[in-house]
């Protein structure tokens, strides 16, 4: 191993890589956008809010399935509901 | 991903968010009990708020707001006394609990003092760490985890890390990352400098699992070549909640640390627990020992041939509050999941002006024994000298009497030959 110095507290303050403000598009904002329009409100058992305070939706992807984990607060329902765009079954082995 | 407003609810800290709330209902450790016998005042920041912690002459610990009501001068730099602590400034004195009692400048009769309260906390000694609780009264018991009241040799490696705390804890509940950050980037970097990596951490996980219990939750692995009948799946390890990872092997036990300063800086500490198996007589420590890991070099670059080093890069280069609502997680990510989804059941509890129910007890107890796999990745001496030699505990001014402690456990074990050595002679 190579001599090491400690390295000070603003260097190590320094190292958080600053987020440049950026105006061009990038590739995520559709997704972050969709996941904001799509993203379950209500709870399918109930039917009580699971954004905001009441519960927590977090979407996950499974090959090109957006799959949102939600929790119900006020039944205490949870479950994933996948946001599909084609109805696409199984193909048969050939 | 989450959006906008549900990464903020899950990373801030501070005293009146949601999350903040929640974190208010656990003890955390906040230094080390050698600290305050060689000065009985420090100043710590928790949670987002600063405290003067200390301790009496007659070894009770305090911890109170740092700020004196009377003009805020820094209580930090206050007077230790009998039953509580006195302002440097102009001497007003408050007990343990903060009531004001003693204003020595103000008239004999005055009961201005009867009307000055202070926030205070509690504070106690465990595993040679004094922990506090800010949270509402009753406070819960504060648990007593096995690493922590076991006999064994104890070292601690300590750094504050600044970056969000929720961003470590997440990294306890990824197992995939170990085969490829502590795997095939390990093995890449070996290559580039010439080093040998360790063969451990390598193996591909064929399966992974998740599931919730009263401390955390429980995370298991199969690895290639491994079976749900090993430890790995079937005992695993656990997430202990909100802030804690228990993980161990071949005579080490340890739980790694993860007490949240503000919203953007993380006291992380590996504090390890040293008790081989063939050795029941452990050499006296007065403290555990304890020292500062090195994760940045002197060129401002992360320090990555070692495992926690490794972690600390990913936690860290993740920014100061990763944006979640940009993130892509996929079905390798459930446990981040899971966990995200305890997070806001146990926040919604304590909004409703109930307890946690998830690390959490009320209970008296001397001893909460959490459940990890033994047998890890094939555990057995040469494993216990790699955690040493490939761990934070490489910066430990002991490591050489660790590594002599387990050497002669394996000589007593019978594993390897050789004449053991009789602690402290």
């Amino acid at each position: 191993m190579t001599a090491r110095r400690k390295p000070s507290a603003e260097e190590r303050d320094a190292i958080i890589i600053p987020l440049r403000p950026r105006t061009e598009p990038r590739w995520w904002d559709d997704d972050r956008a969709r996941h904001l329009r799509d993203r379950p409100e209500y709870c399918p058992r109930c039917g009580g809010s699971i954004i905001g305070d009441g519960g927590i939706a977090v979407e996950y992807w499974e090959a090109e399935n957006r799959i949102y984990h939600c929790w119900c607060r006020d039944c205490g329902w949870a479950g994933d509901i996948i946001r599909i765009d084609r109805m696409i079954g199984h193909e048969p082995e050939h | 991903m989450l959006s906008k407003e549900l990464n903020e609810q899950l990373t801030q800290v501070g005293p009146g968010t949601p999350m903040g709330e929640l974190m208010r209902r656990y003890w955390y450790p906040v230094t080390f009990t050698r600290e305050l016998d060689e000065f009985p005042v420090k100043k710590v920041r928790l949670l987002g708020e600063d405290f003067a912690v200390y301790k009496t002459p007659g070894g009770e610990y305090g911890i109170i707001q740092e700020k004196c009501p009377h003009r805020h001068a820094s209580l930090a730099y206050g007077i230790v006394e009998d039953c509580g602590i006195r302002c440097e400034y102009h001497g007003w004195k408050f007990d343990l609990s903060g009531a004001c009692v003693e204003q020595p400048a103000e008239p004999d009769k005055s009961s201005f003092k009867d009307k000055i309260k202070a926030f205070a906390g509690q504070a106690a000694e465990m595993g040679g760490m004094v922990w506090a609780y800010i949270g509402p009264d009753p406070a819960p018991e504060l648990p007593r985890f096995d690493v922590y009241v076991d006999p064994g040799v104890r070292d601690v490696g300590w750094s504050v890390l600044p970056c969000n705390w929720l961003q470590i804890m997440e990294n306890s509940v990824d197992p995939h990352h170990v085969e490829w950050l502590h795997g095939a980037y390990f093995h890449f970097l070996g290559d580039q400098q010439g080093f040998e990596a360790p063969k451990a951490f390598y193996k591909k996980h064929v399966k992974v699992g998740f599931d919730p219990f009263e401390w955390g939750i429980i995370k298991r692995r199969v690895l290639e070549g491994q079976t749900e009948e090993d430890d790995d799946w079937k005992i695993g390890h656990p997430l202990v909640f909100p802030y804690h990872m228990r993980v161990g092997g071949a005579g080490i036990d340890q739980m790694q640390i993860r007490v949240p300063i503000d919203d953007t800086h993380t006291w992380t500490a590996f504090y390890s627990l040293h008790r081989p198996e063939g050795i029941d007589e452990f050499p006296a420590q007065v403290y555990p020992y304890d020292y500062e890991y090195e994760w940045m070099d002197a060129n401002g670059k992360f320090i990555v041939d070692y495992i926690e080093g490794q972690d600390v890069m990913a936690w860290v280069s993740q920014g100061a509050i990763t944006d979640r609502s940009a993130e892509h997680i996929g079905k390798s990510d459930i446990g981040i999941v899971a966990l995200r989804r305890m997070f806001r059941e146990q926040m919604a509890r304590v909004a409703e002006g109930q307890d946690p129910t998830v690390g959490f007890t009320r209970e008296a107890h001397d001893r909460i024994e959490l459940p990890c796999e033994k047998n890890k990745f094939g555990a057995g001496l040469d494993f216990a000298l790699q955690w040493i030699d490939g761990g934070s505990s490489r910066y430990s001014p002991y490591k050489d009497d660790l590594k002599k402690l387990h050497i002669n456990a394996a000589i007593a074990r019978g594993e390897i030959a050789g004449t053991a050595e009789v602690p402290g002679q």
